[in-house]
């Protein structure tokens, strides 16, 4: 399941944010800006009028002449006028005027008119002189919305970019506060609290817990290493010198035995070396700090001196396999092991090129195991320990097995045999060696 | 061979020491360092010394054996198998490391390789004259044919030869022949010695008198 990314969480906040603040800002500025657009087009059309007003005077007092209207511009005239006499006739007008007056009456300012053509115009008045003639600048209203629009989309492409560069770079700083997070991550990663080291201090406010909380965790886990390193340590001390003695003892009553008792001891010094392959095993394979010491192995050599009475194996490929001998011992011999237990008289060993290192298949001639116990057991083989039921518990020797081939990055699989049982080992990354040999026990 | 044991396990220790003994070693058992202290290393072909004993650190006593400029074969017996504690067993002098539990075979094994590579014949074979002693097999040549030695008279040539260049006093051989036990006859050693110098060439064995035998490399 891929999880959430603090980096695009806050990079999605801050763009919501922005998408929200912009949603409401919009409207509001949209407002303003029409309103001082509107504003300066007023002023602009009061300027002019004021401008118009000192030359269009010798027009107005020429009352009695005819229309008069201005030759067109070369450029494109954006407001109109009117000069309007006392009697409310247009007396002159610039070229795109409308022929109709563009206000009645005598009323100075601003104002609003439709044309008879349907155009609407904004129209501004002052008295040209004390005889009522008027001056009327107007504007379309239909202009004026061109450029209202022009500004406010000026306004929108600016405002559209700045989001867009804020974002960046809101996305880029936000990417650089959480670096010293990816550094201490990092650094977690290097640190290895059974040496002692320290973490680096630090250097945001909010990574201090952080740190504080991994060292406290590798100090207490040091301290459950140490303590289990100690155990381990006279564990195997307690237990492996006794049985040195007993082997020994047993060695020197072999010299001195009867031929009676030869075989009697001889039985019992199997019986011992079986549980000493055990017992290293099982130290080896449960103490945290031992990781497996690969070497090359070779299967058969390994096989030769095991307590194998009664069971023939056979080695079909001569295999010099990459793995740590102790664990491998372990994991091999209980199997052979299991298989004389359970009435196997024959064993093959073979070890296969497999996906990514080598395959160790053990088949024997023994009864084998049932479809169903199969996968049963298969699924405790698979899933950890605390999540195996109760009734799917796994032997020492295929705990042991499914152990050492996890340690090896490995897996135990149990296959369906038509006759007998038949285990694979896998091996990470090692490669076979041909030859053949073949072993009896 | 003369060996030196030092295992405070009481039922490892006499097991060794029986089993060694029955292969025609002499031992002498010790379970502390204190007694071992005062002994002459040198008189021994091989130490065996357990790392922890009761009164100090066997590899501690090692080490400081071997500034002392003892060359005597030792191996270490350990419980401890960490691949720190074998490498820091092998650089405080130890010729070996042997972790237990291990087969009293396998140590008989490895003394005996010991003392081939201290005798100069780490492939099993000592060349003395016109003389060949294969260590491992057990056999002895001269101008290449294989002469047949009965047991005392290997032991005694084995003994000699593993001491090449060095005196040999009467006492010790005599024990050596005997393994330690049982009284030794009085003119044992020197009835073997005439039966190796009839076989093997009067050359071979020197007798340094009043001081005891000795084989020139």
């Amino acid at each position: 399941m891929r999880l959430p990314s603090i980096r695009q969480r806050v990079a999605r906040a801050l763009l919501a944010a922005l998408l929200g603040w912009g949603l409401l800002a919009v409207p509001l500025v949209g407002l303003v800006l029409h309103q001082a657009v509107d504003a300066v087009l007023d002023s602009t059309m009061q300027e002019s009028t004021e401008i118009l007003y000192a030359l269009v005077q010798p027009l107005a007092q020429d009352n009695a002449g005819p229309l008069r209207i201005m030759p067109p511009s070369p450029h494109d005239e954006r407001l109109v006028w009117q000069v309007i006499s006392a009697r409310g006739a247009v007396q002159a007008r610039s070229v795109r005027s409308p022929a109709e007056p563009l206000a009645a009456g005598a009323a100075a300012g601003f104002t609003a008119r439709t044309t008879q053509d349907g155009t609407a115009w904004r129209v501004y008045s002052i008295r040209v002189d004390d005889g009522g003639a008027m001056l009327h600048v107007a504007q379309r209203l239909a202009d004026r919305k061109q450029q209202q629009m022009q500004v406010a989309l000026v306004s929108l492409g600016t405002a559209l970019l700045l989001g867009l560069f804020t974002s960046v770079w809101l996305g880029r700083r936000v990417r650089r506060e959480l670096l010293p997070l990816l550094r201490m991550a990092d650094a977690v990663q290097r640190h290895d609290p059974w040496l002692g080291g320290q973490l680096p201090p630090a250097d945001r406010a909010e990574l201090v817990p952080i740190r504080d909380a991994v060292m406290a965790l590798g100090e207490r886990l040091s301290k459950l290493v140490e303590r289990e390193r100690a155990f381990s340590a006279h564990a195997a001390h307690t237990l492996r010198t006794p049985l040195a003695g007993m082997d020994v003892q047993l060695a020197v009553a072999l010299q001195e035995s009867s031929p009676q008792a030869r075989p009697r001891l001889l039985r019992t010094r199997d019986a011992l070396a079986r549980l000493n392959l055990v017992l290293i095993a099982l130290l080896n394979l449960f103490r945290s700090d031992r990781r497996p010491q690969r070497q090359a192995v070779d299967v058969a050599a390994l096989i030769t001196h095991w307590p194998l009475v009664g069971l023939d194996v056979v080695v079909e490929q001569h295999a010099v396999l990459q793995a740590d001998p102790e664990l491998l011992t372990a994991a091999l011999f209980n199997l052979l092991d299991n298989a004389q237990r359970y009435g196997a008289t024959h064993a093959t060993v073979r070890v296969l090129p497999g996906t990514d290192g080598v395959i160790l298949r053990v088949q024997d001639d023994g009864p084998g195991i049932e479809a169903a116990r199969l996968a049963q057991l298969q699924g405790a083989i698979d899933s950890p320990q605390q999540d195996r039921p109760a009734d799917a518990a796994l032997g020492l020797g295929l705990t042991l097995a499914a152990g050492v081939a996890r340690a090896h990055q490995g897996r135990l699989r149990l296959l369906p045999c038509e006759r007998g049982g038949c285990i694979e080992m896998s091996f990470l990354a090692t490669a076979p060696v041909q030859a053949g040999t073949r072993r009896d026990a | 061979m003369r060996l030196l044991l030092l295992e405070d396990d009481p039922t490892l220790g006499e097991g060794l020491e029986a089993f060694l003994r029955g292969e025609g070693h002499v031992v002498e058992w010790h379970v502390r360092l204190a007694p071992v202290r005062g002994l002459r290393c040198a008189d021994f072909d091989a130490l065996l010394v357990d790392w922890q004993l009761p009164d100090g650190s066997g590899v501690d006593w090692v080490r400081r054996l071997r500034q002392s400029g003892v060359a005597t074969p030792i191996l270490i017996m350990t419980a401890r198998d960490h691949l720190a504690d074998r490498i820091h067993g092998l650089d405080s002098g130890a010729d070996d490391y042997l972790v237990k539990p291990f087969a009293p075979e396998e140590l008989s094994a490895r003394i005996r390789a010991a003392s081939r590579r201290a005798a100069g014949a780490g492939g099993g074979r000592l060349r003395l004259g016109d003389v060949e002693v294969d260590l491992a097999q057990k056999a002895v040549y001269r101008h290449a044919e294989r002469i047949d030695l009965t047991a005392q008279e290997w032991r005694l040539l084995e003994a000699l030869a593993l001491r090449a260049g060095r005196i040999v006093s009467r006492r010790d051989l005599d024990e050596l022949i005997h393994g330690g036990e049982g009284e030794a006859s009085s003119n044992v050693v020197e009835v073997q010695l005439s039966c190796l110098r009839r076989k093997l060439g009067h050359g071979l064995v020197a007798t340094v008198r009043g001081l005891g035998y000795r084989i020139d490399p």
